[in-house]
């Protein structure tokens, strides 16, 4: 009989069963306290080692610097491997451990947050009717939306298709040749795979998050995957997933009636929603999420969002921190002053623009500076246009008045 | 005929910026029906560069009503 695929990545031309994903987890002989790998396939047998032992986790977004390795500390638990294959769904549901993912916090340094398994099974469905699904995995697996993804697929013994980091036209091959069912990825991932011009009729569910999803692109997905239920999550890294609409009016659960709250025009979620380490170390008892909002409709509540998360840059999906990228560019010798802000764009939802002033007798242009950061910021991070400007003009506070 | 050259070599010359800012090398001829991300190989962000350029040299957001996927859909929008 042959063995039910786990994993196909077309980059690496891998093809991994859930038998070799147990046999290669328990061979893992001990599960570090940080882990970062270039290959999905790695990191997924880590997670799974980890977890099926009770332990913890920290998965790094990118390559950490030794440094960074240093500075943050977890606990490794003792190891009990005695899982079988079968069981390794139940295994990990009711796993003891936790992972830890990084998030651009709203000011300075990515924060690092750690998840009970609890939480991040939070939006996992598990069914028999689930059994044949196939995921279209558009997301990287440190990525907390990856997560969940991984998690919906194991549970249900799905095959997993890696999409994530393939260019169009592979993409567009590797969806037809496996037959992908499922696909969840942002808005700006769904409108380059809806420019392809390709309809994809095995997809019967498609989910977007991260970023608000406009009517126009809701169009394109219905065209481009016509026999998909489609489906607009609200999820964060901080708070996990909790809210599902199939447009973009979503009704807050009965469930949650006494958990989310709008606080003039924020949405705001009990503590006790959070993540395991933002719970324990908030006071507060609503946690205000920074996303703004609109009531729909008073009871039950029904909300529609209008801007993510302040300050935060969100290029496709992905947070960009503009005092960070700020930081860097003032270690530049040309640049005298920077301000890094996101201005609006069809394409990717928001584009990151900077306005420099330049030390006299300098020529700065945009393909130097983005020579110059690409080794220091993911290429989502990088400003894509420039403005040279004689000052930045600040708040009366002194700080840098923020453009959006 | 004359005004639709000009437009083909603008774009040409946009795409060029774009491929030229991220270290890439520049495409001699592009025609109306060459794929914006298939036949040039752009990712969002060079379509989102992109369209700030076109913008900022016709005034023509040609994103406006959805995605364009070909040189040829970027020129009907500028054209009128």
């Amino acid at each position: 009989m042959s063995e039910k695929l786990f994993f196909f990545d077309p980059l690496q031309g891998l093809r991994r069963s859930y038998g070799d994903l147990y046999a290669d987890a328990i061979a893992i002989p001990t599960i570090p306290e940080f882990y970062w790998s270039n290959s999905c396939y790695d990191l997924m047998i880590m997670l799974v080692a980890a977890l099926s032992r009770h332990a913890e986790l920290g998965l790094w977004q990118e390559c950490p610097s030794a440094a960074q390795a240093a500075e943050v500390k977890a606990i490794g638990f003792g190891s009990d491997p005695k899982f079988r294959h079968s069981d390794l769904a139940r295994q990990l549901a009711s796993s003891l451990g936790r992972l830890g993912v990084f998030t651009s916090g709203s000011t300075g340094r990515p924060k690092l947050i750690w998840h009970r398994v609890e939480t991040l099974l939070r939006s996992a469905r598990v069914h028999e009717k689930h059994g044949d699904d196939v995921w279209g995995l558009t997301y990287y697996p440190t990525h907390f939306a990856g997560l969940q993804v991984f998690f919906q697929a194991i549970l249900n013994q799905n095959t997993l298709v890696r999409l994530h980091g393939l260019n169009p036209t592979q993409t567009r091959d590797t969806i037809l040749e496996h037959g992908v069912t499922h696909i969840s990825g942002t808005p700006t991932y769904m409108r380059l795979l809806c420019s392809s011009k390709t309809s994809f009729p095995s997809v019967t569910r498609v989910s977007v998050g991260g970023e608000i999803c406009t009517p126009q692109t809701v169009t394109g997905i219905r065209k481009t995957f016509p026999a998909a239920k489609f489906q607009n999550f609200y999820a964060s890294t901080e708070v996990g997933h909790l809210l599902t609409a199939e447009g973009d009016c979503f009704r807050i659960p009965a469930e949650y009636a006494d958990c989310v709250q709008v606080l003039d025009g924020e949405l705001a979620v009990h503590r006790s929603l959070l993540a395991s380490s933002l719970h324990d170390s908030y006071d507060q008892e609503f946690y205000r999420t920074g996303d703004q909002v609109e009531v729909v409709q008073h009871d039950p509540l029904v909300i529609r969002f209008e801007s993510r998360a302040r300050e935060m840059i969100n290029v496709g999906g992905y947070k960009v921190n503009p005092h960070e990228v700020e930081a860097i560019l003032l270690e530049m010798e040309e640049i005298v002053d920077a301000r890094i802000y996101g201005k609006s764009n069809p394409v990717t939802g928001q584009l990151t623009y900077c306005d420099i002033v330049q030390k006299q007798g300098t020529a700065l242009n945009i393909k130097l500076i983005r020579e110059r950061l690409s080794s220091r910021l993911q290429s989502y991070e990088i400003p894509r246009v420039l403005n040279l400007v004689e000052e930045i003009p600040t708040t009366h506070s002194g700080k840098t008045r923020r453009l959006t | 005929m004359a005004a639709s050259k000009r437009n083909l070599d603008l774009i040409l010359a946009i795409i060029n910026e774009v491929l030229d800012e991220s270290g890439r090398e520049a495409v001699v001829v592009v025609h109306p029906a060459t794929l914006l991300v298939g036949d040039l190989g752009l990712d969002s962000l060079d379509l989102a560069v992109l369209m700030v350029k076109v913008e900022s040299k016709t005034g023509i957001d040609v994103f406006a009503d959805g995605m364009v996927t070909t040189i040829g859909e970027i020129l009907e929008k500028i054209d009128v």
